[in-house]
């Protein structure tokens, strides 16, 4: 089922949530929210689900402006950060309950539901641990009882609110990956809100970057993450080096505070070298050398004072044998320049 | 839910049968403490009477309490049919602030509506161990005297204009002498309590004060289940008469429809037989008969009335326990 | 992990406390020996007196006293009285609690006041207040009185008087229990398609089912020990408009120690039971509390590999 939001504003009190906000969910579709604290994201998440109304706008499913249905009109699927799962019930009657409270005429019989509940158990690999209570699970366990909850009423669209944030880094990169795959299998339309961009670049067929109640950019991870377009995209999606700058018929010149542009470089296109090379470079001294890790992660000064920061591979740094307070080359391999206002 | 429910249905079910049960005539008497088993009596007999001169089943409630509380309680609405109280004052103000009957009610009934009276008379420890006789010895020094608060209690009206009023005969009618002895009586009362029956629990139970000033129905009746063998009666040489009265609640009755059967009540207690139950229970009789009959019970004392010292009501609150009053003047709490 | 029933410290704390404290033995045992004997001299000495006095002229006394009208009738009133003050404040105190704990309002906080006002105000004054509003000399008083219905001295009144001193106990108990439990439980309802009613009956209510049969037992033993409140409203009509405690009291007054006494092992036999009730819900909550600490324990210390678990459901 596909999503359309369209001019969606909230506000609470003074504060607003959501400016303006236009959003489009082809169907079937895996999109990541993405976003520092405060930027929106969730909020729209629970207006799309019913759970906040906006102010303005509309949101449609299926080209069907269902802006005024309830949260349990909307049939969505909502899995909560922190499980919310109902504590006194065990995994069981968890997964039941969207079944059981259906209308007398609607609700599939004993036997439908035992059924369908063990299927999910068993897509969730729970099985043996359903007449357990939710206290008694481990966070991504419990996680993984949500996320059968809400699937077991079929949900149009399933929706899920940071639902690795409260699970530690390990459990966090083995439950995503395990989402990708359930979603694969599935395909149910599906929004996840995150403030973790690996996750969102890792997981998401999409990705809908956001900012004090606006997006930014919509686009394929890739996309966001090497054309980003803003300066925010850039700065919030991996680490940056930031400069001012200034172009001159088609040349930018570094380090010329007054001519009102902002160049954007990623540590590993910065390269470093003891020779000038011919091309555009600049003089900085090592500071600081980590090599612990894929990447090998150097801190210079720039000959103008700033700090920078690079990143080679092993091998490159092998060949190349920096040792601390050594004067080296910097070669930009790939720059973008945004206007000063912008950034 | 279902439990709530079925709750809810008993507890309806028991307001109804509560209901349901006081179907036949019923009459409150609003009364003060002492009463109750003067009325207890009371009420069974005159159900009798009234069923076999009418055939009609007749049930009294009684409420008892502080005189003063319970001439509130009607002012604020509590119906009563009659109300039997310890002094006239308190009618008085159920007729001044409600209205519910008029001023001159207590010219309905003889001897000024009040068919039974009583006076004020000591209780000391077994043995006299204090000596005391009369009320002189009240205001020596070193005799703790119990008797409530004037200001709350009915009872403890009368304890004073009792003392008052004898104070005032010995003197020759001098009242600054009067005052004094007032003074100095009201020196030796280590706690003042607020009704009478707190009062006589003080002496009894908690066992302070060497004499309890007390009401002599009160005494006399309490004589036996208090146990004789701890206490004794003193008799002083002049006491009061004390008149508790009666009136029906004009309002009420005639609300209720019962004012035929209100007034028989409180006529029947003028009747050879209500003046007998009520010397049965040490109440002194209004009629000759009756006090004859009863006489050895009541000890010999000479009384003299409150108007005879004083005279009304009305006046007596204003002089003596109207805010600076008498009452005010001379008593000073913990000195 | 967080508990499951934060209800106020109750004993769970106290133990965790015991094992931290390091004073010498003496200060411990001092600390005891008053304890002890604050709770003999306050607490056993006169219950026991209670029960003693009340059998001081022997059973059949103590039974008849039971048995007779005026008492019945007191019993019966006050049973009454319980009977709808404590359903009504269940009500009130669950839909407060429910408004308070998951609601932003306009005038919020001053609601969380109001209804802290009958602790505040002593029980004669909220009497007196009654007496004010519904006696014949007070505000609605002639209204009434020509419209025949009777409140005060009267068993509405006493049912009154009673909802209103009983009122917080409730509410104040399930307030901080909403409160931290939050709405995420019944959102996650909601989106399941649950109605409203559903919501509470099925996720709300089993949630705050202890702290709220706490505050039930509470208010009960409030509403069948009130005194004062009730005494200003009564009327003390016998048979009638007596409640247990204006029973006892006036009993006490006419001397009449021994039934007085046997009366009031009644209410102090009710104040043992709430006492046992009570302590039941709390070791019942912790039980379950920390039952689903030992077991989460447990699993964080064997965590499934999730990694195998999902590729295996792909």
């Amino acid at each position: 089922m596909s999503i359309e939001a369209n001019n969606i504003s909230k506000r609470f009190g003074q504060f607003v949530a959501l400016d303006n906000v236009d959003l489009e969910i082809p169907s079937g579709e895996l999109v990541a929210l993405l976003g520092p604290s405060g930027s929106g994201k969730t909020t729209l998440l629970r207006v799309i689900a019913g759970l906040e109304f906006a102010d303005a706008g509309t949101v449609r499913f299926d080209g069907r402006d269902i802006s005024d249905r309830t949260a349990r009109e909307r049939r969505v699927g909502f899995v909560f950060q922190h499980y919310a799962l109902f504590r006194h019930m065990t995994v069981f009657e968890n997964i039941a309950f969207g079944l059981r409270v259906r209308p007398r005429e609607a609700r599939p019989s004993k036997k439908q539901i035992q059924a369908k509940v063990h299927e999910l158990l068993k897509l969730i690999q729970l099985e043996t641990l359903a007449q357990r209570y939710p206290s008694q699970l481990s966070g991504g366990q419990r996680q993984r009882v949500a996320l059968a909850r809400a699937l077991a009423v079929e949900p149009s669209v399933l929706l899920l609110d940071e639902p690795f944030g409260a699970l530690d880094a390990k459990v966090r990169l083995e439950l995503r990956r395990w989402l990708r795959q359930l979603h694969d299998e599935i395909h149910v339309t599906s929004v996840f809100v995150t403030h973790d961009q690996e996750e969102a670049l890792e997981v998401a067929d999409r990705v809908v970057v956001m900012n004090h109640g606006r997006i930014e950019q919509i686009g394929s991870p890739e996309e966001v993450y090497n054309q980003p377009a803003t300066p925010f995209v850039y700065n919030f999606l991996g680490n940056v080096n930031l400069f001012h700058g200034r172009i001159d018929g088609g040349t930018t010149y570094i380090h010329e505070r007054e001519t009102g542009h902002v160049v954007y470089v990623r540590p590993h296109l910065l390269e470093i070298d003891r020779q000038p090379n011919g091309g555009s470079h600049f003089r900085a001294r090592i500071k600081h050398i980590n090599a612990a890790g894929p990447l090998v992660k150097v801190e210079a000064v720039a000959e103008w004072g700033d700090p920078v920061h690079i990143e080679m591979s092993q091998e490159r740094f092998r060949d190349l044998q920096l040792i601390k307070d050594e004067a080296v080359f910097v070669i930009p391999k790939d720059v973008k320049v945004f206007a000063n206002h912008e950034a | 839910m279902k439990k709530v429910l079925i709750a809810i249905a008993f507890i309806v079910a028991l307001t109804i049968q509560g209901v349901a049960q006081s179907s036949p005539v019923t009459l409150l008497n609003v009364s003060y403490d002492p009463t109750r088993e003067l009325y207890q009596d009371y009420n069974a007999a005159f159900a009798k009477y009234w069923k076999a001169k009418t055939g009609q089943q007749v049930n009294v409630q009684q409420s008892h309490g502080g005189s003063s509380k319970q001439a509130r309680a009607v002012i604020d609405g509590l119906e009563a049919d009659v109300v039997t109280l310890a002094l006239a004052y308190d009618i008085d103000a159920i007729a001044q602030n409600a209205k519910l009957l008029p001023a001159n009610w207590q010219s309905r009934l003889p001897n000024n509506s009040s068919p039974y009276t009583s006076t004020i008379i000591f209780l000391v420890r077994k043995g006299n161990p204090k000596g005391i006789k009369d009320w002189d010895d009240l205001v020596r020094p070193g005799v703790a005297v119990i008797t409530p608060n004037p200001k709350t209690s009915g009872g403890a009206r009368w304890n004073y204009l009792a003392a008052w009023g004898y104070a005032l005969k010995r003197s020759g009618g001098d009242e600054s002498k009067a005052k004094d002895f007032i003074a100095k009586l009201y020196k030796n009362v280590p706690v003042l309590d607020s009704g009478a029956r707190g009062a006589t629990t003080t002496f009894v139970e908690r066992g302070m004060g060497d004499v309890l000033i007390a009401w002599e129905n009160e005494v006399l009746l309490g004589a036996k289940d208090l146990g004789q063998d701890k206490f004794e009666i003193v008799v002083p040489s002049l006491s009061i008469l004390c008149e508790p009265t009666v009136s029906v609640v004009d309002k009420v009755v005639d609300k209720k429809g019962t004012r035929a059967i209100a007034e028989e009540y409180l006529k029947h207690l003028y009747s050879p037989e209500g003046q007998e139950i009520a010397a049965k229970r040490y109440y002194r009789p209004r009629s000759e008969a009756a006090a004859k009959k009863y006489a050895s019970q009541f000890p010999k004392v000479k009384l003299f009335t409150l108007a005879e010292i004083i005279g009304d009501w009305q006046k007596t609150q204003k002089i003596h326990f109207a805010d600076g009053g008498v009452f005010d003047q001379v008593y000073q709490p913990n000195q | 992990m967080a508990t499951i029933f934060p209800l106020r410290s109750f004993g769970l704390a106290s133990d965790r406390a015991a094992q931290a404290t390091t004073e010498g033995a003496w200060v411990r045992w001092s600390l005891i020996a008053v304890a002890v004997v604050f709770l003999g001299v306050f607490l056993f000495m006169p219950l026991a007196v209670v029960f003693a006095s009340a059998l001081a002229k022997g059973v059949s006394v103590y039974f008849a006293a039971l048995r007779e009208p005026d008492a019945l009738a007191a019993i019966r009133l006050t049973l009454i009285a319980a009977g709808i003050a404590v359903p009504m404040n269940l009500i009130f105190g669950v839909a407060a609690a429910w408004a308070i704990g998951k609601f932003e309002f306009f005038g919020k906080s001053f609601l969380v006041t109001l209804i802290d006002l009958p602790f505040a105000v002593s029980p004669v004054v909220s009497g007196l207040i009654y007496v004010l509003i519904f006696g014949l000399q007070g505000l609605m008083g002639p209204w009434l009185a020509s419209h025949d219905v009777k409140i005060i001295f009267a068993v509405p009144g006493i049912v009154l008087a009673t909802v209103f001193v009983t009122f917080p106990f409730v509410a104040r108990e399930l307030i901080p229990l909403v409160q931290a439990q939050g709405n995420e439980e019944e959102e996650a309802a909601l989106t399941l398609g649950a109605s409203g009613w559903q919501t509470f009956f099925r996720v709300t209510l089993p949630n705050i089912k202890w702290g709220l049969l706490y505050g039930v037992i509470l208010c009960n033993a409030r509403a069948m020990g009130e005194f004062g409140a009730v005494s200003v409203v009564s009327g003390h009509i016998r048979s009638r408009t007596n409640t247990m405690p204006l029973h006892i009291e006036i009993l006490y007054n006419e001397y009449q120690f021994a039934p007085a006494f046997a009366v009031a092992s009644l209410l102090a036999l009710l104040a043992l039971v709430t006492l046992l009730a009570k302590s039941i819900v709390e070791w019942k909550s912790r039980q379950q509390t920390k039952q689903q600490e030992l077991f989460a324990t447990r699993q964080t210390a064997t965590p499934t590999s999730i990694s195998s678990a999902g590729a295996n459901a792909a």
